[in-house]
């Protein structure tokens, strides 16, 4: 059944085949390569000994948003949740609250280091409701510099206080 | 670290939010494909960037502490000025194999009133892509000699050099 829906899916933009077939989780390939970097940090959601969430972190960026031009944010370089629970892809999602987790734990990071909750991390297409309508982070827009044109949004420490308020 | 995220909250958030999908970031099969695995200012360390990782650390190493001895703090006096800790100051300006964390150089940018970006790129924390920013730091560090008091000549040398980094 998942294959079905996968093979489903595949037939839409190029962006999110490519990302469904990220399913099989490649990630340690990155993982490796920055295992060393003390700017890079990973975090992996587990349950019943399996991963269900998966996120790198990067705590050194710049923001873009106008009232916090150029202070310094954490940024996320990827967060992604296991195929069996994800909506598009199964009616019955095994977990739930993967996805805010991961983004709460981001923002943990983000005051710990002294970044004030800002945050930044360029959504892939189905996910930009979420990130704008849900958690209420200022959309910046297609962004040309990143490869899919993938819309950037960020936290300002005011939208960070309010999501981990709510 | 501090968890900001309780139970209580990731109950209330399963609760109350709609089932979206959250993916952000680049689908890894992409990356590969385009050769951009990584960040563009963030690349694979070779044996020669790890080199010059070193040589750039010992250069901040010695730019911190001759911002320290200019502003006349000791060790403690600007640990505490910036709200690191001491270990900190004495890694960064002892140690270039020493590990320094992203916040630490903030703080210290803002202590010494020197733009963070510029900080951070000269640091070692990440790979420096702005070779002519590198270079400059590594010549500067190379003509300061890193003893206990600055003489005119090494006042004038740090002054440049900040006047350098504030316009670059």
């Amino acid at each position: 059944m998942m294959d079905a829906a996968l093979a489903k899916l595949t037939s839409h933009s190029a962006v999110e085949a490519a990302h469904l077939q990220d399913a099989h989780w490649k990630w340690r390939e990155k993982h490796q390569a920055r295992s060393n970097r003390f700017d890079w940090e990973s975090f992996a959601v587990e349950c019943d000994g399996v991963t269900q969430g998966l996120m790198f972190l990067r705590t050194v960026g710049f923001s873009r948003e106008s009232s916090q031009l150029n202070l310094p944010l954490a940024y996320i370089d990827l967060v992604s949740v296991a195929p069996w629970n994800r909506p598009k892809l199964t009616k019955t999602p095994k977990y739930k609250g993967v996805g805010p987790l991961l983004l709460g734990t981001a923002l943990s990071v983000s005051v710990n280091e002294g970044l004030d909750g800002r945050l930044g991390l360029h959504s892939l297409p189905q996910s930009e409701s979420w990130y704008r309508d849900v958690c209420k982070m200022s959309e910046l827009g297609p962004d040309p510099a990143y490869p899919g044109n993938l819309v950037y949004f960020e936290f300002t420490p005011a939208q960070a206080q309010a999501y981990l308020n709510n | 670290m501090e968890m900001l995220v309780t139970p209580k909250w990731l109950r209330n958030k399963i609760k109350t939010e709609p089932d979206f999908e959250i993916e952000a970031g680049m689908p890894t099969h992409l990356l590969q494909s385009i050769d951009a695995f990584l960040p563009a200012d963030v690349v694979p360390v070779s044996a020669e960037g790890e080199e010059r990782t070193l040589q750039l650390k010992h250069a901040f190493g010695v730019l911190v502490r001759s911002l320290r001895l200019r502003d006349e703090l000791s060790v403690e006096e600007l640990a505490a000025a910036a709200t690191v800790l001491i270990e900190d100051i004495e890694c960064i300006e002892r140690d270039p194999h020493a590990e320094v964390r992203p916040r630490t150089v903030f703080k210290l940018a803002k202590v010494f009133r020197i733009e963070p970006t510029k900080m951070i790129k000269i640091s070692g924390t990440t790979i420096p892509v702005d070779e002519e920013l590198a270079c400059e730091t590594l010549k500067f560090a190379a003509k300061s000699d890193g003893v206990s008091c600055l003489n005119a000549e090494e006042q004038q040398l740090l002054g440049a050099f900040i006047q350098y980094l504030n316009k670059a």
